[in-house]
């Protein structure tokens, strides 16, 4: 790094602090803290309570699990964010030191999507089945279709997908087979 | 003559497309295959069960191609269909054609 570029990226750096988005998040970063010490009391007093029988198992479950559901979106909506305004901020430096930065026009496709299709794909299929969704992904975006519409429809390419695979591995794993048993010994 | 599998209809378009389709036939192509000659579109987890299917009777083969741009360098998989799977196929369209001969289906001179 040169000396000048060294002196604008203190500069950037310097007033990346006052940014009104930094000083924003560093306020957020001090509520989440609190709120995940919060959380782990409220873990806490939930267990000490069953131990003690004051509460049941389930009522405990239901409140524990809407806690983590709340964190969870809020800590998901909140890292979209962070990720386009540090994306912004980058360029920004980039551009103050002179140096220019293709900005990735292909996304990638939703990954909680490809999650789902490649837990009920058998192993051997699972690259092959996600590169041919992906492909079509891509073939949307090249077409100019907008990101959130190609999401869209990658969701719903990957929701008709599950319902076949999900079968094929009831076939496989036989819980047919364990659930006629089951209702063969209930039944006599 | 019972050791050749008997074949569903989207395990006999499926064998079929691959047919088409050799050398390149994989899972998109397969799939475009099948809704440009029947109008029919199945999605891609209804293509890879019947695939795994015609796999494990031994009518088909895999292998891995060439690394392309999307995303994880995941592997394109080709099929092709084996010896035994182009009896069974033949096999079973010769048993549609003999069910067909000489029946008049309505509007259609089969």
């Amino acid at each position: 790094m040169r000396a000048d570029d060294e002196h604008s990226f203190r500069w950037f750096l310097r007033n990346c602090t006052k940014e009104p988005f930094v000083v924003w998040r560093k306020l957020r970063l001090d509520v989440y803290c609190h709120l995940f010490v919060a959380t782990g009391a409220i873990n806490f007093l939930a267990t000490c309570a069953i131990a003690y029988e004051r509460w049941s198992l389930t009522k405990t479950a239901v409140i524990v699990a809407a806690i983590t559901a709340i964190q969870a979106v809020v800590l998901r909506i909140d890292w979209v964010s962070v990720r386009e305004n540090l994306t912004g901020m980058a360029i920004q430096l980039l551009a103050i030191v002179g140096q220019t930065v293709a900005v990735p026009t292909v996304a990638d496709p939703p990954r909680l999507a490809e999650f789902l299709v490649g837990l009920f794909a058998k192993k051997r299929h699972r690259a092959g089945l996600l590169h041919c969704l992906d492909e079509d992904f891509r073939a949307d975006l090249a077409a100019g279709m907008s990101l959130a519409r190609a999401k869209r429809r990658y969701w719903a390419a990957a929701l008709n997908s599950l319902g076949p695979q999900l079968w094929a591995a009831i076939k496989r794993v036989g819980v047919i087979g364990l659930v006629a048993g089951y209702i063969r010994g209930k039944l006599g | 003559m019972s050791a050749i599998p008997d074949l569903t209809l989207p395990e006999q378009q499926t064998l079929l497309a691959i047919l088409i389709q050799h050398p390149n036939a994989y899972g998109v192509s397969i799939r475009d295959e099948i809704l440009k000659r029947t109008g029919r579109e199945y999605s891609f987890g209804s293509i890879y069960a019947v695939l795994e299917r015609l796999e494990d009777k031994g009518l088909i083969g895999s292998r891995e191609g060439e690394v392309t741009a999307a995303r994880g360098g995941r592997r394109k998989q080709y099929f092709t269909v084996t010896a035994l799977g182009q009896t069974a196929l033949q096999a079973s369209l010769r048993a549609v054609d003999s069910m067909r001969d000489g029946v008049q289906v309505e509007g259609v001179a089969a």
